[in-house]
């Protein structure tokens, strides 16, 4: 099923009318009752990384700050925009931990409007302990009051609170893993062969069926010289016959895909309602970050052009 | 403060163990159910700083097993859950990074209590026969045999991350923590295996431990002809389908009020429902 929504939500014109600003994510540890800053590489797809080489998200959490603006939040209302003029808008970041299967809601430390400016500001830690392996954030605007009189034109709006009208901004943040947690399980049988992945049934890859072991698992065979376990060598930067572990990324990719069915790839390419962490998001995460074309018209030519990606991503992951 | 990090199972070591088990011979394996039978799991087997941890558990276990008649139900379950969380958790050091941790569980079930999780999932009649001998009258209420498994429960034991017995048991206590061990056992004691099945494996975009816990409150609150599973599966798909729209803690008076209109809305459609059945028949 895919995700209808029977109201309008924030579009990019929307957002560039309201005249909306966003500061980058300032992230940062403390350590010792110190404050220290980390360094972030990637726009979307973020990887921290640590100077000191202290920080580690298990065992010194993490904070960040985050400042965005309204020039002209008014335009956020009434008929044009996504709420009712009598409505309140609210701003919030709601964080994913997909290892973990966490979820919880940010709000701004401070919400003014100064000069018709409306500026939110968020600081937040995790205490450590309560994240591992990667971390989403979407800035998210909802309903936050509504409006006790809903004119004429503005009845296409939803005027109920606690509704999201709208993503304005999203990443997701990478803290160890080579490929976000693929799922991946060593299996060490003299009779199993190299590698192989076993599929659950999926119910709706788009929603219900999450991108965890749940839903399918790659098996990499250890008895075998030639196996390129995930886990990387002592120093952390090699990882043990890459050239193969591109190759059985890339199939395995090809198997994923060529199991959804039309309808499914079409809304994972296009991102119609899709699920956070759901098989298909994450699917469609992997398709956007490809920096070279991916070829559908072919399994063989498809498969050709996973190799490419797959290797160009794991080479970036590992500089 | 155990290190809990230091005691693993890989998955590969876990089914290793499990193949072992499988491939004793009928004789070999009737021996080792008659041990587990009398909670006999050597002390070699796992290492000194988990001996209190089993014994309480274990503890736990026979008592409820005993007070039920040796019936396996879901109290069982509820109080074993709440007596392991008691001593693994944030204080104690385990926080949901180890508790996500498979591997982790995986060495608590086969190494330190295999004994309760099989006799609390047998895979075969005839072990139960086996376990009756010693346990006497004991009683399951839908036993069934996992396919692809000979005489251990793969998924119960280690492979299915959402089913190892353990594991679920410990989520479905910190989701449904209500403060105290006291006031979880009296919210939840009237839930049903399949809430705890509901809760673990369908998380969706993840779970919201404020919102567990409300609804769990909310639902344990309901007159008891209402608390029924069908009334919490069908809150729990209603919240699933919402939560595309809708985020729980957004909304006016949050979680709690949230979780009452839940139920409400399930309530009234089920006794609407039951009316058009009566006005069918008429």
């Amino acid at each position: 099923m895919e995700k209808i929504l029977f109201y309008p939500v924030v579009t990019s014109e929307i957002l560039e009318s309201s005249g909306f600003t966003s500061e980058k994510y300032k992230f940062s540890y403390s350590y010792q009752n110190k404050v220290y800053g980390l360094q972030q590489k990637g726009t979307t797809w973020i990887k921290l990384t640590d100077p000191l080489d202290i920080w580690k998200i298990e065992t010194e959490g993490l904070k960040f700050d985050k400042t965005v603006r309204f020039a002209y939040p008014e335009l956020l209302k009434g008929k044009h925009g996504v709420i009712c003029q009598g409505a309140e808008l609210g701003i919030c970041i709601i964080w994913t931990n997909k290892k973990l299967t966490q979820t919880g809601i940010i709000f701004p430390t401070s919400d003014s409007i100064k000069s018709g400016v409306r500026t939110c500001m968020f600081s937040h830690s995790f205490d450590p302990g309560k994240i591992s392996g990667d971390l989403e954030l979407s800035l998210t605007m909802y309903v936050k009051s509504k409006a006790d009189n809903v004119l004429e034109d503005e009845k296409n709006l939803i005027n109920e609170v606690g509704v999201t009208v709208g993503k304005i901004e999203d990443i997701v943040l990478d803290f160890n893993s080579l490929y976000m947690e693929f799922p991946i399980e060593e299996f060490k049988s003299d009779s199993e062969p190299l590698w192989w992945v076993e599929f659950s049934d999926w119910e709706d890859p788009k929603t219900t069926d999450m991108f965890t072991k749940d839903s399918f698992c790659l098996y990499l065979n250890p008895y075998y010289d030639s196996c390129p376990v995930p886990s990387t060598n002592e120093t952390g930067n090699k990882i043990k016959n890459f050239d193969l572990l591109v190759d059985i990324l890339a199939q395995t990719y090809l198997l994923m895909f060529q199991r959804l069915d039309p309808e499914d790839l079409r809304a994972t390419k296009q991102n119609i309602g899709l699920v956070n962490n759901s098989i298909c998001s994450i699917l469609h995460q992997f398709i956007e970050s490809c920096t070279e074309e991916l070829h559908w018209e072919e399994p063989h030519k498809l498969l050709k052009s996973l190799q490419v990606n797959i290797r160009k991503m794991l080479q970036g992951d590992l500089k | 403060m155990i290190d809990f990090g230091r005691y693993k199972l890989t998955f590969n070591d876990a089914k290793i163990k499990v193949d072992t088990y499988d491939g004793m011979t009928p004789a070999e394996f009737d021996d080792q159910v008659r041990h587990w039978a009398v909670f006999d799991v050597p002390k070699e087997n796992y290492d000194p700083a988990y001996a209190s941890i089993r014994s309480a558990v274990v503890d736990e276990f026979k008592k409820v097993l005993a007070d039920n008649d040796n019936k396996i139900t879901y109290d069982l379950d509820l109080k074993t859950a709440i007596k392991l969380y008691e001593l693994l958790n944030a204080k104690t050091g385990f926080d949901i990074i180890k508790a996500n941790d498979d591997d982790i569980w995986r060495y608590i079930t086969l190494c330190v209590m295999p004994d309760i999780t099989f006799i609390r999932y047998p895979n075969l009649q005839a072990d139960v026969n086996i376990l009756r001998e010693y346990i006497p009258d004991l009683t399951y209420t839908n036993f069934k045999t996992e396919k692809n498994s000979v005489r251990i429960k793969k998924k119960r034991f280690y492979s299915h991350t959402r089913r190892i017995w353990l594991k679920t048991l410990w989520w479905y206590v910190y989701l449904g923590w209500q403060g105290n061990s006291a006031k979880t056992y009296a919210v939840m004691r009237n839930n049903g295996t399949n809430i705890i099945g509901h809760f673990i494996e369908r998380p969706g975009r993840g779970y919201r431990e404020k919102l567990f816990r409300s609804m769990l409150y909310v639902y344990s609150m309901l007159p008891e002809n209402y608390q029924k599973d069908k009334t919490f599966t069908a809150a729990a798909k209603l919240n699933l389908a919402k939560c595309v729209t809708v985020e729980p803690e957004l909304t006016e008076g949050g979680e709690q009020k949230y979780s009452e209109s839940l139920f409400d809305e399930v309530i009234k459609k089920g006794i609407a429902a039951k009316n058009v059945k009566k006005s069918d028949i008429k």
